[in-house]
C-alpha cells in the first residue's frame, strides 16, 4: 500500500478541548517523536517509515495564526526529521497535513454564519498549501450533520479551489513582514513547548499520572472564560445576537431525522451468523495471547482475525480485553468467543 | 437544603465530553454534590448508578443522535422500579422538536445552547426540592 498512511498523528481531536495552536501542534510533535523513537528502537530505518507520517491538525478562526502554525509544522518537522533523526530521504522531511475546520469555532446561533466561518478557515488552509481540507458542517453545532451541510462543505471547497484560484500557487504568503514574523515565533514557541514537556519525563508516565488531561482540563476552563467573557468574539453567541425567535433561518434541516443503515446492520449480522466460528474463535485466540505478549507484531493475527471475518469492533474489543479493561466500553456486547 | 446529588453521564457512544466536564464544574461550584459517571452509559448502567448514589437529579449530557433512543429507554426503567428521579437533558444538538417530544415523555428540564448557568442550578435545585417534598 504506497499510499497508505500508516501513522496518523491527529491534533485536531485533543485540541479541540480549547488547546492554542502551540499546544496542539507541541502535544502532536511529542506524539510523533514518542512513535519514532519506539519504531527506530524496533530497528525500523527512518526513511523506511517517515514518510508516510500523516499530520491532521485543526483550523480555529485566528486566519494568520493558522497559517503561520502550519508553515511552522513544516519548518519543524524538515528540521526534526534531518537533524535529530537523520532522514536523508526528501519525502521523510516534507510533512503530509490534512486538516479539519474547528467544529469548537462554529455556533448553534445563526448557523448559515458557520458557512462563512468555514469558507475563511478553509481559504486560509489553501493559502497554508495542506494537502487536504475537511471542513466540518455548518449544522453540526445543533445536530447530527445532515447530507445538505456536508454538501455545502464540499461546495465550499471547491468554490475556494476553481474560482478563488489561491491553490494554484506555493506558499502565495512567503516573505510577508507579518506572516515570516509569525512563523518565527510560533516555531520558536511550539519547539520551547516540546523540549519543555520532554524535560518533566516520559510521555507516557506524564500522561498516566494526567499531566495531559490537566492541561487539557485549564484548557477547556480557559476556552470557556475566553467565551464567557467576551475576549474571544462569536458573532451571534457573545456579541452581535438576535432573539432566538428570529434565528431561523437553515433551522429547518435540524428537525430532519437519519435513520441508522439498518440494511448494513443486517448485512453485519447475517455475515457474522455464517462465518466459520472455529477459524474465529482460533484467530481470536491468537490475537489476545499476541496482545498479551510484551513486544509481539500484532499486525499478522490482526489480518488473520479480519481474514477470519471479524469485524473491527471484534478486533478492538479483544485488544481492549488484552489490555485489562472491558471487551465493550459501553457493555452492550459480549465478545464472540470464550478465550 | 444543601447536599443536592446530581449524577451526570453521557448515553451511548457519544464521545463529546467537553459539555458534561464543564456542567458537571458548574453544579459543584454551586455547591452541589456531582457524581460524574462520565461516557458510554447504557441506561440500565445509569438508573443502578442513580439508585446507589441516591441522587437527587440525573443530568445526561447529549452531543450524539442516541438520546432520542436511550432517553425513553431510561424513563421506563425508572418507571419500571418506581423511581421518581427527575431525568434532565443538555447539549446544543438537541432541536426544538425533540425537546417537545422528550418533554411530553417525561423528562423534567432541556438545556439548549443558549441555556444560562443560573437557569441551570436554579432547575437542577427547584426540582431535587420538590423531591424532597415528595
Amino acid at each position: 500500500m504506497p499510499k497508505f498512511h500508516g501513522f496518523l498523528e491527529d491534533t485536531y481531536y485533543f485540541s479541540e478541548v480549547g488547546l492554542d495552536s502551540v499546544e496542539e501542534m507541541a502535544l502532536g510533535f511529542i506524539e510523533i517523536r514518542y512513535v519514532v523513537r519506539e519504531l527506530l528502537k524496533r530497528g525500523v530505518a527512518i526513511d523506511r517509515f517517515a514518510p508516510r507520517i500523516a499530520i491532521l491538525v485543526n483550523c480555529r478562526m485566528d486566519f494568520f495564526e493558522e497559517i503561520a502554525k502550519i508553515r511552522a509544522t513544516r519548518r519543524l518537522f524538515a528540521r526534526m526529521m534531518r537533524e535529530e533523526f537523520g532522514a536523508q530521504d526528501p519525502r521523510s522531511l516534507s510533512a503530509a497535513i490534512t486538516c479539519h475546520t474547528s467544529g469548537l469555532s462554529l455556533t448553534s446561533q445563526q448557523p448559515v454564519n458557520n458557512i462563512v466561518r468555514g469558507t475563511v478557515q478553509a481559504l486560509a488552509l489553501a493559502i497554508a498549501g495542506v494537502q487536504a481540507i475537511e471542513i466540518s458542517a455548518f449544522d453540526e453545532a445543533y445536530r447530527t450533520p445532515s447530507p445538505e451541510s456536508h454538501l455545502i462543505a464540499l461546495r465550499t471547497q471547491q468554490i475556494v479551489d476553481l474560482e478563488s484560484n489561491v491553490a494554484k500557487v506555493a506558499d502565495p504568503l512567503g516573505g510577508s513582514y507579518f506572516v515570516e514574523a509569525l512563523t518565527g515565533d510560533l516555531e520558536k514557541r511550539i519547539w520551547d513547548m516540546v523540549l519543555s514537556i520532554e524535560a518533566k519525563g516520559d510521555p507516557a508516565e506524564l500522561s498516566d499520572k494526567g499531566w495531559f488531561r490537566s492541561l487539557f482540563d485549564k484548557a477547556a476552563e480557559r476556552y470557556a472564560a475566553q467565551i464567557r467573557e467576551g475576549k474571544l468574539p462569536k458573532v451571534g453567541l457573545n456579541v452581535h445576537q438576535v432573539p432566538p425567535e428570529e434565528d431561523t433561518m437553515l433551522r429547518d434541516v435540524a428537525e430532519r431525522k437519519m435513520d441508522p443503515c439498518w440494511g448494513r446492520i443486517e448485512q453485519v449480522q447475517e455475515m457474522k451468523r455464517k462465518r466459520d466460528q472455529g477459524r474465529l474463535a482460533a484467530v481470536l485466540s491468537d490475537l489476545y495471547r499476541a496482545a498479551k505478549a510484551e513486544g509481539e507484531n500484532l499486525m499478522w493475527p490482526m489480518i488473520g482475525a479480519t481474514e477470519a471475518g471479524a469485524t473491527m469492533g471484534e478486533v478492538g474489543g479483544i485488544l481492549r480485553m488484552a489490555y485489562g479493561s472491558r471487551y465493550d466500553p459501553v457493555g452492550g456486547t459480549e465478545p464472540p468467543v470464550s478465550l | 437544603m444543601s447536599g443536592v446529588r446530581v449524577l451526570i453521564a453521557i448515553l451511548g457512544m457519544d464521545q463529546h465530553e467537553l459539555g458534561a466536564i464543564a456542567v458537571a464544574r458548574l453544579l459543584r461550584d454551586a455547591g452541589m454534590e456531582v457524581i460524574y459517571a462520565g461516557r458510554f452509559n447504557l441506561p440500565g448502567m445509569i438508573v443502578n448508578s442513580a439508585v446507589e448514589e441516591d441522587v437527587d437529579v440525573v443530568g445526561l449530557s447529549c452531543h450524539s443522535w442516541e438520546y432520542m433512543y436511550y432517553v425513553p429507554e431510561l424513563l421506563n426503567l425508572l418507571e419500571e422500579r418506581q423511581l421518581r428521579i427527575p431525568v434532565m437533558v443538555g447539549g446544543s444538538v438537541v432541536t426544538p422538536g425533540d425537546t417537545q417530544l422528550l418533554l411530553s415523555k417525561g423528562v423534567a428540564a432541556v438545556f439548549g445552547p443558549a441555556a444560562t448557568a443560573g437557569e441551570i442550578v436554579q432547575t437542577i435545585r427547584d426540582a431535587a426540592r420538590a423531591r424532597e417534598g415528595v
